[in-house]
């Protein structure tokens, strides 16, 4: 990689980095967002809108994203639905992360202690309330270190947008081999990953220590 | 194009990919173990190489090391190219898995096999091993699933799997809707098929007994 080549194609990757960063911080809100609510709707015990989440959980979480993405990308437009590229990638990743987020949350739900919940009832509060203040709370705060480890996975599954044109940090890599025919571009980008990836793990350390602290 | 002869035109493509999944299945549970023994040993200087390469596969996206490995090495093969990046990739994640197992093991036992004369190798196998086998399953089932999942992008190298006739099909009959929702009914009634044997094997060895569920209270 000379240094014109490196700087022809430096806007392509800081713009990759953006596309990459943006969407994968907005899916990560969205599929924390939508896995909560999904994982407090399991948790009221509801038979019908239990049955509906778990149905909803088993079908986006043994469905592969790119099956999912592609089926929005090129299914929509079929019934005169057209999104943009990117909104169909985050409502895909949303649709199939938040299935894990909602199991993560429910594992948690399980270890609440019997004992807490059993105080909380019979202190009289509601159902909502010991849901809402005391399990869904619980439960978050103690799958936290798991919720970070998923966030990185999101930020993988960003990558899969670069197949549907969209120009993330994946496709900059590619987009840099396919005019110079060097691959040099994709290792770039692959240690940009990792130092991603490995900053995430950080934060979840500090998250992780904090969430002990407060316990 | 009738239901009927859209799974066949893609049945091709679902061979191929029925046979990437117990292949690398296999590879990566041969080599994870490697691994994760070799992780879990500590040697120095391997250490760091283990280290090394455990945070290169679990920091980039498995479309990045199908990529490189592409792009990098002439493998004449595209199946190969496909099998070799996704063990490569999901090796480092069963290894991970393993050594976690093996690490939750006392290691008392490993003093006691020592002390009584017994080698290093003996012990692993017929210690640790059976120890670690029944925790392993569902998280392996697990790591599997998702292995499952990412078999869908091998056709970024030119391995004409079951995503890659699908987008054939698209081409030809201009119905993505009923392609993909074919090759995702078959995604998920093999992934969920792995998630049943998880689930199945973590009731086993839940020893704990049912809790009890909020309604038994209201």
């Amino acid at each position: 990689m000379s240094q014109i080549q490196f700087l022809d194609w430096l806007p392509t990757l800081l713009e990759g980095l953006k596309v990459t960063l943006l969407s994968s911080l907005i899916a990560i809100v969205t599929s924390v967002l939508v896995g909560s609510l999904v994982a407090i709707l399991v948790a009221y015990n509801n038979k019908f809108l239990s049955a509906v989440m778990r149905v909803y959980i088993s079908i986006f979480r043994n469905t592969p994203l790119l099956v999912i993405l592609f089926f929005l990308f090129y299914g929509l437009p079929m019934i005169k639905i057209v999104l943009p590229a990117l909104v169909c990638g985050v409502v895909a990743i949303t649709l199939n992360e938040s299935a894990f987020v909602a199991e993560i949350i429910r594992g948690s739900i399980k270890n609440v202690p019997p004992g807490e919940v059993e105080a909380a009832v019979s202190l009289g509060l509601s159902k909502t309330q010991v849901v809402n203040r005391l399990i869904f709370p619980l439960a978050f705060r103690n799958s936290i270190p798991i919720l970070t480890g998923q966030s990185s996975v999101i930020i993988k599954d960003t990558s899969l947008f670069s197949l549907i044109m969209v120009m993330d940090l994946m496709r900059a890599g590619s987009a840099f081999y396919e005019k110079y025919l060097n691959s040099v571009s994709i290792w770039v980008i692959a240690f940009i990953y990792i130092a991603i990836f490995l900053l995430i793990t950080q934060i979840g350390r500090i998250l992780e220590k904090k969430a002990m602290v407060r316990r | 194009m009738s239901l009927i002869q859209m799974i066949k035109f893609m049945s091709s493509g679902l061979v191929i990919t029925a046979e990437l999944v117990p292949l690398c299945v296999l590879t990566t549970l041969v080599a994870g173990l490697i691994l994760g023994i070799l992780m879990y040993k500590k040697i120095p200087g391997l250490n760091i190489i283990l280290f090394a390469y455990k945070t290169f596969m679990r920091g980039i996206p498995a479309i990045v090391i199908l990529r490189l490995l592409y792009y990098n090495i002439n493998l004449s093969s595209a199946f190969f190219t496909a099998f070799l990046g996704l063990s490569l990739y999901h090796a480092a994640y069963v290894g991970d898995i393993v050594r976690g197992c093996f690490e939750a093991i006392p290691k008392g036992q490993m003093m006691a096999g020592e002390s009584l004369g017994v080698g290093y190798w003996t012990i692993m196998r017929k210690v640790y091993i059976p120890q670690i086998i029944k925790p392993m399953v569902p998280m392996l089932c697990g790591q599997y699933v998702l292995l499952v999942k990412d078999t869908t992008i091998v056709y970024v190298v030119g391995v004409m799997d079951i995503m890659w006739m699908g987008r054939q099909l698209m081409a030809l009959t201009f119905n993505p809707i009923a392609g993909y929702l074919l090759i995702g009914i078959f995604y998920y009634v093999l992934c969920a098929l792995i998630e049943l044997i998880g689930r199945r094997v973590e009731k086993k060895n839940d020893h704990k007994g049912p809790t009890r569920s909020l309604s038994s209270y209201y």
